[in-house]
């Protein structure tokens, strides 16, 4: 009963590609915090084994692009999962706050 | 040993939870003379049977954390924490920062 | 294969688990560097595990309870999990507190954040720790 229930339970969850958090951070947030930037990276991979993890350097570089010459504050960097399987999407999703001048 | 007397008293156990990290951020160096207050923000999300599409509670905790102070946050620190229940559970995001304001 | 498992057990008891590391920015420029740490922990206890065991060590009628106690367990106690389950998710919570105590000026850099633990099988202390320099 416990196994048939286990199995159902896999099955359905395989089939509906559910998130599921790994980490969260979140550096020093400015007082001005008007422009807002954004960046996100992934990495598909077939039963979540993977070969590299460079996909993490595009959403820095994406988000240095976006504040060129100037400081991004308020970092809140989100590294996730995503689940289709036998696919699991890494995801990193970076905000943060470009000040310039 | 009847599953019967386990049931029960297995139940009060259903409240277990784990932490999974804790962030910290650089701290600024903050004057003794400045203003300075702690604010905290804590979000959550219910979860079935590992049913969710978003983790967007994540965000609403830095929104509610700086809803607080209009001033520079620092020494923020992010706690990522689960609570474990009956065929759900329950993840928890919780910050905390310094508000320099003035 | 019972003994095996238990064996194995005993082996591990006592080992060291690393979840998670973080270092900050290190800034020497500002004064001289004096270490601090706050280290937070509970107890953990993997009553799930601890059942398994107790199915591994009987037989019969016992191990076929152990297992049912386990099923049970898993059950209730369903969700993502680093390391052993709590019973206390707040003693991580005074963090910061204990590090402006350890530091009043807040002049903090070098700042190391760790999710650690020491681990005896089912049992464990669970440990959010914090190693950084003050600078004075």
């Amino acid at each position: 009963m416990f196994k048939r229930f286990m199995t159902m339970a896999v099955l359905m969850t395989a089939l509906t590609g559910c998130v599921s958090l790994n980490s969260v951070s979140l550096t020093q947030i400015p007082a001005e915090r008007s422009n807002e930037i954004s960046a996100t990276s992934s990495s598909w991979t077939f039963l979540g084994i993977a070969f590299s993890n460079d996909f993490v350097d595009e959403a820095i570089l994406d988000l240095k692009s976006q504040c060129a010459g100037g400081k991004v504050e308020g970092i809140l960097t989100k590294f996730q999962h995503t689940v289709f399987i036998p696919v699991v999407i890494r995801e990193v999703v970076a905000t943060g706050y470009c000040h310039k001048g | 040993m009847k599953i019967r007397i386990f049931l029960p008293l297995m139940l009060l156990t259903g409240c277990t939870h784990s932490v999974h990290m804790q962030h910290v951020s650089d701290f600024d160096h903050v004057s003794a003379a400045e203003k300075r207050s702690v604010v905290t923000a804590e979000t959550e999300q219910t979860v079935v049977l590992g049913f969710v599409f978003d983790t967007d509670y994540v965000d609403q905790a830095k929104q509610q954390l700086m809803a607080q102070c209009n001033g520079r946050l620092s020494a923020v620190t992010t706690q990522y924490s689960t609570s474990h229940s009956f065929l759900h559970w329950t993840n928890k995001i919780r910050m905390q920062g310094l508000c320099s304001e003035g | 294969m019972r003994w095996t498992a238990l064996l194995v057990l005993a082996l591990t008891a006592g080992c060291a688990r690393l979840d998670h590391v973080q270092i900050g920015s290190i800034d020497q420029s500002q004064g001289e560097l004096v270490p601090v740490s706050v280290r937070l922990s509970e107890t953990g206890f993997d009553a799930t595990a601890a059942a398994e065991i107790g199915r591994i060590a009987s037989r019969g009628r016992t191990a076929e309870n152990f297992k049912q106690l386990r099923d049970i367990l898993a059950l209730i106690n369903m969700g993502p999990r680093t390391g052993n389950p709590v019973f206390d998710d707040t003693y991580a919570q005074r963090l910061q507190e204990y590090l402006l105590v350890e530091c009043p000026g807040g002049r903090l850099t070098g700042i190391r954040a760790i999710r650690e633990a020491k681990s005896a099988g089912p049992v464990s202390g669970e440990i959010v720790g914090v190693d950084a320099y003050c600078i004075r």
